[in-house]
């Protein structure tokens, strides 16, 4: 059996997403920026580059972000599993945006048209 | 003591609204007035991001959604509610963006408080779960107001008389808010009119019961895009499990004020928020104004004097209205009575809000009627000083509870 994402390692996370947003580039199209995710409890980062319908996940934070989301891992995955919202997390305090703020919300609403149960 | 430096969280929450505002509400505002609503793919739009007009977004309902592995640091986080400061945070800047687009933001809206408040565990689930970013947007509306009965709320006429396995009511309801839109609507009516106060029950009466319709819509002079509706009850008979708190709770409260209650509870909680979009509203005037001022306004000279006072003045009256509103918040944050101080905020926000607008319309002269938004923003405050209870009626309430300490009763 594969293994769920509760179980995956931010690497392991970081791979699959870059595969998923790769096998189905419809959402990315268009969306040409550097996202950056501080996840907060494994003192962890790591950059989503989309651009021209394509991306590229990058450990650490090699390049200046246009926006970047900080969170705890296991809050993360839920964010990715759809099991929270992007703006309940933010409202609750436990997503901190920084940069540009538009480009945070393109991408909660990119996350929404992956349906990332299926891809696991 | 209050501290009037806002936290990183508050800040975050003021800076995302705020771009909320400025790059989805002004876009679409004065369009919106015209057309008198607020564009339904919009209303999608803004519904799939998960943006919701409710108190409970802001940490109240953390308490649900906290699972049970909440750590220790988190339940801290709970003792500390912000829940009502962060709401008056964020209305202030939907205030500024369109407060007649942010009455229409889907979500239970001014019916959730009640809900909240007493509704059974059955109840909050069964109508505040429908509010969900994977389904239609959808609304909820709180029902008070009657042709006989807007400020004398003890006064409401819409009967609500027992029956078989629930209730029937008879009667008609004005200026609801999103009552058309609305998947169910908090209803106030009285079981008997003899009994004042303690005969009033409060219902959830969903969209399509036989019985309920709506009639007609208001057209308004301001808030043109909000929803404004009129209910009308005939022979609709609502179930008992919509009797919002069930049986149990107004038995336990025979002698007291009961639904009466129920309805001004709902004030306390909302009456800040209301304050908070009329700040907004104001800020929305003044900075522009400023902007105008400084762009095309003589640089010397009286007028510009006159001008620059003007702002000034303008500047003090908006950041008093503040401070009582985020007062009034931060009591009901630490759990202390603030009926008061909500009227308090809401008198002087709804009439600061219509000085200012005025204030501001006249620096800009005749240029400032014709499609500007100042017009707009002037048509729109004066509804702030009459919703959620007249100015006349915050100084009653306010007078109140100034008195009644000293046996005064007004
Ligand atoms: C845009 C809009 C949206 C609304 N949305 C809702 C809603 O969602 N739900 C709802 O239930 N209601 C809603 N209302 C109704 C609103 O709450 C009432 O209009 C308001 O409470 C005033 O009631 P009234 O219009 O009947 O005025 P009245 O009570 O008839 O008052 C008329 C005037 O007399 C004054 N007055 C009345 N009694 C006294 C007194 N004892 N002492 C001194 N002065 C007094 C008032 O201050 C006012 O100036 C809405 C109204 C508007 C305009």
């Amino acid at each position: 059996m594969t293994k769920s994402l509760e179980d995956y390692t931010l690497e392991e996370a970081g791979q699959k997403i870059e595969q998923v947003l790769n096998e189905n580039p419809k959402p990315i199209e268009g969306l040409n920026a550097i996202y950056q995710y501080d996840i907060t409890d494994e003192n962890q980062s790591f950059q989503l580059h989309l651009a021209d319908g394509k991306a590229k996940v990058e450990f650490g934070a090699p390049q200046k972000a246009d926006c970047i989301l900080q969170i705890s891992f296991a809050d993360f995955k839920k964010l990715l599993l759809g099991e929270l919202s992007g703006t309940v997390a933010f409202m609750t305090g436990k997503l901190k945006i920084k940069g540009d703020i538009g480009k945070a919300i393109k991408m909660e609403n990119v996350l929404r048209q992956y349906n990332v149960k299926q891809y696991l | 003591m209050i501290s009037y430096q806002l936290s990183p969280h508050q800040q975050q929450v003021k800076d995302i609204v705020h771009w909320f505002a400025e790059n989805e509400m002004r876009p679409i505002s004065l369009e919106a007035d015209k057309i008198g609503r607020v564009p339904d793919d919009w209303l999608e739009k803004v519904n799939s991001l998960g943006i919701t007009l409710s108190t409970a977004t802001f940490g109240e309902s953390d308490h649900e959604h906290m699972d049970s592995a909440a750590s220790g640091k988190e339940n801290e986080r709970k003792g500390e509610r912000q829940g009502n400061r962060l709401a008056v945070i964020a209305a202030e800047e939907l205030g500024w963006g369109d407060a007649a687009i942010a009455l229409t933001l889907p979500g239970p809206g001014l019916g959730g408080p009640p809900i909240q408040a007493i509704g059974t565990p059955e109840q909050k689930r069964r109508f505040l779960s429908i509010f969900n970013r994977d389904e239609p947007p959808r609304w909820g509306a709180y029902a008070l107001t009657e042709p006989e009965a807007g400020s004398d709320v003890a006064g409401i006429q819409t009967t609500a008389r027992k029956v078989e396995g629930g209730y029937v009511l008879n009667g008609q309801k004005i200026f609801i808010t999103n009552g058309k839109r609305a998947s169910w609507v908090v209803v106030f009516a009285t079981i008997d009119r003899r009994m004042g106060r303690s005969g009033h029950r409060a219902f959830v009466v969903e969209k399509g019961t036989p019985g309920f319709s709506c009639p007609r819509l208001a057209h308004k002079m301001g808030l043109r895009a909000s929803e404004t509706a009129e209910l009308v009850f005939e022979d609709c008979f609502v179930p008992d499990e919509n009797l919002l708190g069930g049986e149990a709770y107004y038995e336990n409260r025979q002698s007291g004020p009961s639904g009466f209650r129920v309805a001004m509870q709902t004030f306390d909680n909302t009456r800040p928020i209301i304050a908070a979009m009329a700040v907004g509203i104001a800020r929305a005037a003044y900075e522009s104004t400023l902007d105008m001022v400084r762009r095309d306004y003589p640089k010397r000279g009286r007028p510009f004097q006159l001008a620059a006072g003007t702002l000034a003045n303008i500047e003090q009256e908006i950041q008093s209205a503040r401070l009582l509103t985020w007062e009034a918040a931060w009591r009901a944050d630490i759990g202390r009575p603030n009926a008061k101080e909500a009227a308090m905020c809401k008198a002087y926000a709804g009439k600061m809000v219509v000085d200012v607008c005025a204030k501001c319309l006249e620096l800009f002269g005749t240029a400032g009627l014709d499609g500007q938004w100042v017009e707009k923003w002037y048509r729109d405050a004066k509804i702030f000083d009459i919703f959620e209870g007249t100015n006349q009626i915050q100084h009653l309430i306010i007078a109140r509870h100034l008195y009644a300490p000293f046996g005064v009763r007004v």
